[in-house]
This record gives C-alpha cells, sequence and structure tokens, in this order.
C-alpha cells in the first residue's frame, strides 16, 4: 500500500515534467502546425542556462525561483528569434520539411552547446533546503518532487487563464481552429506565431529548468526529451493542452508502476500505450480531427517516365558503380557498399512516402529487423548468408504487414508519430532483450566465404541494392504504383472508380519494410555487426533526410539523396569534429533555398 | 426499367436530420436532376447512393440488388460512376493517364507490379478522352487544368468503368455558360444513346431545365416535389422554397 503511494506520487512528479515540455510542444503545433522537432533542444538549453545562472546565485529558495524563471525567459526569447529567423519562412512549406529544417536547428544546438558548456554533464550542486525530503506513510519522499507535483497543474492553471481570459489567448484559440479566417479577420499573424512561438519555447526552457536538480544538464537531454513529448502531445491530442496533462498523467503513472510490475518492459510500455490509444482514437485522447490548414502548398508534381538524358546518366552511374571493383581498392569499396545500403533504405522510404502518401518517422524499425533477423540467422541458428539475406526482408515486410493493418488509416502527423512508436518499440526489445544482446548487439557476422573478398561482396550489395533500387521503380511505374498514387492524389475518387485505397497501402507498406529489410540485411553482413542504434530515431531521421534531400515528389530523388547525403556525411565526419553543426547548417540552407528537395528543384527548373 | 430505386433514405448528422424519407427511382437513359436550396440535402443524398455514406434508414437498389451500404469500390464494380463537387482528379498524372488507371481500375489490373502503366490502354483512354473533348491535352499535366476541363476530365474518367448510372454532384459548377450547356448536352447524347442513367444536382436551372428529362426538388431533407420543367415550373411548393412566400 505505501510503496503504491509512493509510485504514485512519482508519477505524478514526472507527469509535471512531461506536461511542461508538451504543452508548449503542442501549443506551438496547434498555431503554427510546425512540430518542432528542436523542442527538446530549447529543454536542454533551458536546463544548461538554468545551471549557468544557478550556479552564480544564492542557494536561497527566493533566488533560486528568480533564477529558474530567468532561464525560462532567455529560452523564449531564443525560441522567438528561431521563430522570427527560421520558421516564419516556411509556414507554407511542406509540413516534412518544417520538420526536417527543426531537425537541423537540433544539430547546430547539440553541437553548439557542446562548445558552450562542454562534454560533462553539468549537476547543481544542491543546498540542503532542495536536497530535503518529507516522510509520507513511512518512506522518505523527496520535498522537490512534492513541489513539482504542484507546478504542473499550476502552470495548466495559468495557461488555462491565459488562453482563456485574454485577448492574446482568444486570438490563439481562433488561430488554431481556422488561422486563414483569423488572418483574414486583419490579425497580425507574425506577432502571434511568434509570441506562441516563445511561449512554448519558454515552457520548454522552464522544464529544463526545473529538471535540473533532479539530475543534470547533458547533451542527450534533447533527444530523450522529444521522445517523450511527441508521445505525450500525440496520445493527448495535438494541439490539446488538457490532453497534454491527461496523457503525461497516464504515462508517467505508467511508467511508474511498470518499474513495479514489469521492470525489463518500461521502455516499451510508453510506445504500447501509445499505439493502443491512436488505435482506438486516431486523433489522441482529447484531440479532434484537424481542418487541413487552407491554401498550404501542398504541390503535387507531375510524374514522368525518366528522360532519355536521365536514363543515359543513370545508366552511366550505374555503369561506374559495375566498374568500382576494379578501379578501387576496399576501403571504398566498402564506403560504397555503405551508399549502396543507403540508396535503398532511402528508396524504400520514398516509396511509401512519395506515392504512398505514408510519411513514417520510424523507418529504422524496418532496416533494424532486417538486420536483426539476418545477424540472428547466422549467429543463432547458423544458418548461411543467403538464408540471411532472405530471411531480412521476408521478417521487416511481414512485421510491416501486420502493423501496416493497424496504421494505413492514419494519415499525416498521427501515422508519422505510430511509425516512430513502433520503431522505439523495436528498439527497446533489442536494447532490453537477452536474445538480441542488449546494449552489445550481435558481433562477428561476416560473409560466407565465397563473398568474403570485397570486390564480390561489393558486387552482391550492387546487385541487390541497385537492382532493388531499381525493381521498386519499376513497381511505382507499374499499374500498381498508379493505383497507389491515384489513392494517395484523390483518395474518394479512387474508391469511386473501384480501388481500394487502404488496401493499396498496406501493400505499399509491407513493400517497403520488406525492402528496407534486405537494406538492413546487406548492411549487417557488410559491418560485421549490428546494435540497437541501427533502430534508433536518428537512423529514421537519416532516411528521412535522404528523401527530403532529394525531393519526395520525384521519383529519383531518393537515389540522389542517399548519395548526397552519404557523401556529405562521410566528408563531414572525417573533415571536421563540429560535423553536426556544419550539417545541420547544411540542411537549414537546403530547406531554405529548395523547399522541394534537390531532385525536386532540377524538376522545377526544366519545365520552366 | 428502372436502373436505380431508393426508397425511404434517411440520414442523420449528430442532431440534423440531413435527409428525411427520400424516395425516387431513375430509369436507364433518363437524366434526373436534383435541384434545392443550400443545404436541402442533395450531396447528402449523392453520398448514400454513391456508397460513401451509410443510410441510417432506407434501401437502394441498383437494377433490382440491394447495394445499401456497400462501399464506392464495389459500386463501381457494379457500374456506378461518379463525379465529384469539388473536383478530384490525379493531380501528379497526365490527363491521359488519369483515364488510364481508371480502366486500369475498371479491368482489374492494379495489382500487377511489373510492366509499365504507361503503356496499358493507352488508344481506349484517348478514345474516352475523344468523346469529351479533351484529347488535344492528353499529355498535360491534370494538376493545371482549368476549370471546365477538369469537370470533363472527370468525366472521362468516369465513363472509363463503362457506367450504367452516373452520378454527377454539381458536374459544371466554376464553368462558363456556354460551357455548362455543351458539356451537360454531351451528358444528355450519352445517356439517351448508351441508355446511361444519370443522377445529377446543378445550381444553373438553365442547365436543369434544360437537359433534365424528369426533375426532383429537395427542401430541408424531404422530397417536396417531382415531375418533368413544365410541372415542377407550376408547382407551388417549389416556388414557395425558391421564391419565399406563405
Amino acid at each position: 500500500m505505501d510503496a503504491i503511494l509512493i509510485q504514485l506520487l512519482t508519477g505524478l512528479a514526472g507527469a509535471s515534467s512531461l506536461f511542461l515540455v508538451a504543452a508548449g510542444l503542442t501549443v506551438i503545433f496547434g498555431v503554427t502546425r510546425v512540430v518542432n522537432f528542436a523542442h527538446g533542444s530549447l529543454f536542454m538549453l533551458g536546463a544548461y542556462i538554468a545551471w549557468s545562472i544557478l550556479v552564480h546565485l544564492p542557494r536561497a529558495p527566493g533566488w533560486h525561483a528568480a533564477g529558474v524563471l530567468l532561464a525560462a525567459l532567455a529560452t523564449a526569447g531564443i525560441g522567438a528569434l528561431l521563430e522570427i529567423g527560421l520558421l516564419r519562412r516556411l509556414y507554407r512549406a511542406p509540413e516534412l520539411l518544417q520538420l526536417l529544417a527543426t531537425f537541423g536547428v537540433l544539430l547546430v544546438v547539440q553541437d553548439l552547446t557542446l562548445l558552450l558548456w562542454g562534454p560533462n554533464d553539468l549537476a547543481l550542486p544542491r543546498p540542503s533546503w532542495l536536497r530535503g525530503s518529507v516522510a509520507i506513510a513511512g518512506a522518505r519522499f523527496p520535498a522537490y518532487d512534492l513541489l513539482l507535483i504542484g507546478i504542473g497543474p499550476l502552470v495548466l492553471a495559468a495557461l488555462w487563464l491565459l488562453f482563456s481570459r485574454t485577448r492574446w489567448g482568444t486570438l490563439v484559440r481562433a488561430a488554431t481552429q481556422d488561422r486563414e479566417m483569423v488572418a483574414a479577420l486583419g490579425v497580425d499573424q507574425s506577432v502571434l506565431f511568434t509570441t506562441v512561438f516563445a511561449l512554448g519555447a519558454g515552457l520548454a526552457g522552464l522544464g529544463g529548468a526545473l529538471a535540473l536538480p533532479d539530475g543534470s544538464a547533458n547533451l542527450q537531454m534533447d533527444l530523450t526529451v522529444i521522445t517523450d513529448a511527441f508521445v505525450v502531445v500525440v496520445v493527448g491530442g495535438m494541439g490539446s493542452l488538457p490532453g497534454a496533462y491527461l496523457a503525461a498523467l497516464l504515462i508517467a503513472l505508467l511508467q511508474a508502476f511498470g518499474v513495479m510490475l514489469l521492470p525489463n518492459a518500461t521502455l516499451v510500455l510508453m510506445f504500447v500505450v501509445m499505439a493502443a490509444v491512436l488505435a482506438v482514437r486516431p486523433h489522441g485522447l482529447l484531440g479532434r480531427a484537424l481542418a487541413p490548414a487552407r491554401g498550404e502548398a501542398q504541390a503535387t508534381a507531375l510524374i514522368r517516365p525518366a528522360s532519355p538524358a536521365l536514363r543515359g546518366l543513370g545508366l552511366a552511374v550505374l555503369a561506374l558503380a559495375m566498374a568500382a571493383p576494379f578501379l578501387a581498392g576496399p576501403f571504398v569499396l566498402s564506403v560504397l557498399t555503405e551508399a549502396l545500403v543507403a540508396m535503398l533504405f532511402a528508396a524504400s522510404l520514398h516509396a511509401m512516402m512519395g506515392p504512398g502518401g505514408m510519411a513514417s518517422f520510424g523507418h529504422a524499425a524496418w532496416f533494424g529487423i532486417g538486420a536483426y533477423a539476418a545477424a540472428l540467422a547466422a549467429k543463432g541458428l547458423l544458418m548461411p548468408m543467403p538464408v540471411g539475406l532472405l530471411l531480412g526482408p521476408l521478417l521487416a515486410g511481414a512485421a510491416a504487414l501486420a502493423f501496416g493493418w493497424f496504421v494505413v488509416r492514419l494519415s499525416g502527423v498521427y501515422l508519422a508519430m505510430l511509425t516512430l512508436a513502433f520503431a522505439q518499440i523495436v528498439w527497446a526489445v533489442a536494447f532490453q532483450s537477452d536474445l538480441t544482446g542488449g546494449d552489445n548487439g550481435v558481433l562477428g557476422i561476416w560473409p560466407d566465404a565465397w563473398a568474403q573478398d570485397p570486390r564480390v561482396f561489393y558486387a552482391l550489395a550492387l546487385v541487390l541494392c541497385a537492382g532493388g533500387t531499381l525493381g521498386l521503380r519499376r513497381v511505382l511505374f507499374s499499374p500498381f504504383g498508379y493505383a497507389l498514387r491515384a489513392a494517395r492524389d484523390a483518395p474518394a475518387r479512387a474508391e469511386a472508380i473501384g480501388l481500394w485505397p487502404a488496401r493499396l497501402r498496406l501493400a505499399a507498406f509491407a513493400l517497403a519494410g520488406a525492402a528496407a529489410g534486405l537494406a538492413g540485411a546487406v548492411g549487417t553482413y557488410s559491418k560485421g555487426s549490428v546494435f540497437p542504434t541501427t533502430i534508433s530515431i536518428s537512423r529514421s531521421v537519416d532516411a528521412l533526410l535522404m528523401v527530403l534531400l532529394g525531393g519526395v515528389q520525384t521519383m529519383s530523388g531518393p537515389i540522389v539523396g542517399a548519395l548526397a547525403y552519404t557523401g556529405l556525411y562521410d566528408v563531414l565526419i572525417r573533415a571536421t569534429d563540429l560535423w553536426r553543426l556544419c550539417l545541420g547548417l547544411i540542411i537549414i540552407a537546403l530547406v531554405l533555398a529548395f523547399p522541394q528537395g534537390i531532385a525536386g528543384a532540377a524538376a522545377r527548373d526544366r519545365t520552366a | 426499367m428502372t436502373a436505380l430505386r431508393a426508397s425511404g433514405l434517411h440520414k442523420a448528422f449528430g442532431g440534423v436530420q440531413a435527409v428525411a424519407g427520400v424516395s425516387f427511382a431513375i430509369g436507364r437513359g433518363e437524366m434526373l436532376a436534383m435541384i434545392g436550396p443550400n443545404g436541402a440535402g442533395k450531396t447528402t443524398c449523392f453520398d448514400l447512393v454513391g456508397g460513401q455514406l451509410r443510410p441510417d434508414a432506407g434501401r437502394v437498389m441498383l437494377d433490382g440488388q440491394d447495394i445499401t451500404g456497400q462501399p464506392p469500390r464495389a459500386l463501381a464494380r457494379r457500374g456506378v460512376g461518379r463525379t465529384f463537387q469539388i473536383t478530384a482528379v490525379f493531380a501528379s498524372m497526365t490527363v491521359r493517364e488519369n483515364v488510364q488507371v481508371a480502366l486500369q481500375a475498371h479491368h482489374r489490373r492494379f495489382w500487377r507490379c511489373w510492366g509499365a502503366a504507361d503503356a496499358g490502354f493507352r488508344d481506349e483512354a484517348v478514345a474516352l478522352l475523344a468523346q469529351v473533348d479533351m484529347q488535344t491535352q492528353a499529355d498535360r499535366a491534370a494538376g493545371v487544368l482549368a476549370y471546365g476541363d477538369l469537370k470533363r476530365l472527370e468525366l472521362a474518367v468516369a465513363l472509363a468503368a463503362g457506367p450504367r448510372l452516373l452520378l454527377m454532384d454539381e458536374p459544371t459548377a466554376g464553368m462558363a455558360p456556354a460551357e455548362r450547356t455543351a458539356l451537360m448536352a454531351l451528358v444528355r447524347r450519352l445517356a439517351h444513346g448508351r441508355g446511361l442513367a444519370v443522377l445529377f444536382t446543378e445550381h444553373d436551372m438553365d442547365v436543369v431545365f434544360g437537359v433534365a428529362d424528369r426533375i426532383l426538388v429537395l427542401n430541408r431533407g424531404h422530397l417536396i416535389a417531382e415531375g418533368d420543367a413544365a410541372a415542377i415550373r407550376a408547382d407551388a411548393r417549389v416556388r414557395a422554397v425558391y421564391l419565399g412566400g406563405p
């Protein structure tokens, strides 16, 4: 009984922390419709700034509170600058490009934080009042956590007052429902959006500053926090503040009690809840279906088979790739093999995202399932390589088929979030299970004797990856591919001519999963090992970056994007320690310069 | 010969009774217009017949077979074609490819993953485009067409399945008057020539009275009048709805 009470209080404290981050994210999304990937970075900045302020202040509670508020204000200022400098230029861009830009910000902030504050975790020296605890039901409960329990509902109430009792709040609520109408009524949108973004950033900063005494400011905070915040916002319903609190409560309590019941499944639990909620309520607990924002540039480009010139270029590149074993050494060949794997991975995501119209945030799941299937076939079942190369795509495709069954009726951000959730489940299983070797991964998976020669393995990878990519392309130009595109372009019209959009999408989902699984299997034999990081968020984002860089609306985009990204990445990582900073800035610049992607821009120039 | 018979259709959204006990029938080769003021329940009626919505009560029979509540994709196979009030074409394809996809869907080829879709049913597609006078635009992107051309393309796409019943929701909205008459005259020729039953809604009364064989008048979810142009013109309740009055 007492243990339950303590866990309940722990859960409530966790809920407050979760709510603070999620509240900012959901407010920003509600008004600007931007899914802010950099929100976790604002949280992290809040923690670091608070640390810098608080170590210079007296340790009394009053000073501490002032320091925390100051940190929140500073973060709000950074948020406002971010909105004015970057996001304002992107409101009319497709939502995935906005996401890409904010991911660029995340990378930049990571390296800037490293430069400014160094690599070490920064903990706050805790004065006695922060260390104090209260005796509850015979156990000692930290007093600071009691404070946190109170702060969550307090902030919710303050926000509620702000939104329901002020003119600004009324405008924000109106803009959440119909921003074009609000603009038409003569409200200055740019001021509204900037202030909303600053408020959201300030809430994230407050969350970071408040989390400091319980832990430390560290460089991993941003991705951890953004994942949690995404889950809370999606479960609660995007744009809904009460929903965010409810979801934060649900998830924090579940985690608190989950530790008692299933200590090995805590990571999985959060995402299982999210998947369950979205399966029953596709728009979250308190969310409503969003009215599509009108007048948005959802340009659908005309797609044509490759022109003779492009076909010639493709053949020339292919011929060069075939000649590579005779021209290049083992190191270059291994880099090229990586590029081939990346190309198939990107092409598989593009197939479901472009023609299929289903953006995935967790495409690494299928890559990872393929990779682990090959690894376990080799190490666990001692099977020869061809079996592993076959099992990879088969298992990944089957998993995608099963998972797709639940999600293909969703769309947009919700679909993206559910795929993210699934990828996190797969990651957590790989991380926490003994079968997969946990954090240590599976090592020593080498090709069969006949393919040990780097030149032979490269040729095999070329056949499988280039063949897979071209095969996918061929499918997309087949009657099935056209039907899939028809279902994306105009779902009601597609149904009226006798197509079944949900089934077409499901088939595309499974196909994309299988292709990614093949890429994963080839990648495993190429690297000789597989780790849980294969399924990490950043791996999924890599694929997104490649597709978006290449241009999602083109058929050659993923190939160009994958090669450009892999090349860029390799060059940067070798050239500088600050590769995240450079990559982030390049991403931001590219998004601003080519809102339709590289290949998309080339296509536009041709038709212009 | 009756192509479609709808009887006692009811549909409510929340507390709003959008369609309340509407019954009608369309014969083969008949042009049946459905008119009424905004909010009369025309589009809801269309969605009930076209399978986009499921009626709360009532039946829809196509050639004597019960098709109530069947999804649009199943109706398409039974020979129900449809155009939409808000024009929906496949914007990432050319005009000809739009029709080719519809032909492929009709011939159940859409699970074929190999072979270029571009090559299938080319001539049939061009022939259908010629019927709506769009053959010169076959290679243009569907996404950049003028409004009237979009409507004609939609018609060609709907005709690709060789329908027995064609549902057209506001087929001429946004078109110039001369274009409207031409398009509906074309539809009328098809209806009478092929024995195609056509149910359409329309705001332009010149078009309605010019081409419809029979007219249904809806108001607030109820069918208030039914008959040929002369009968509708003379109907007191119709005059009351459109012109106001006691």
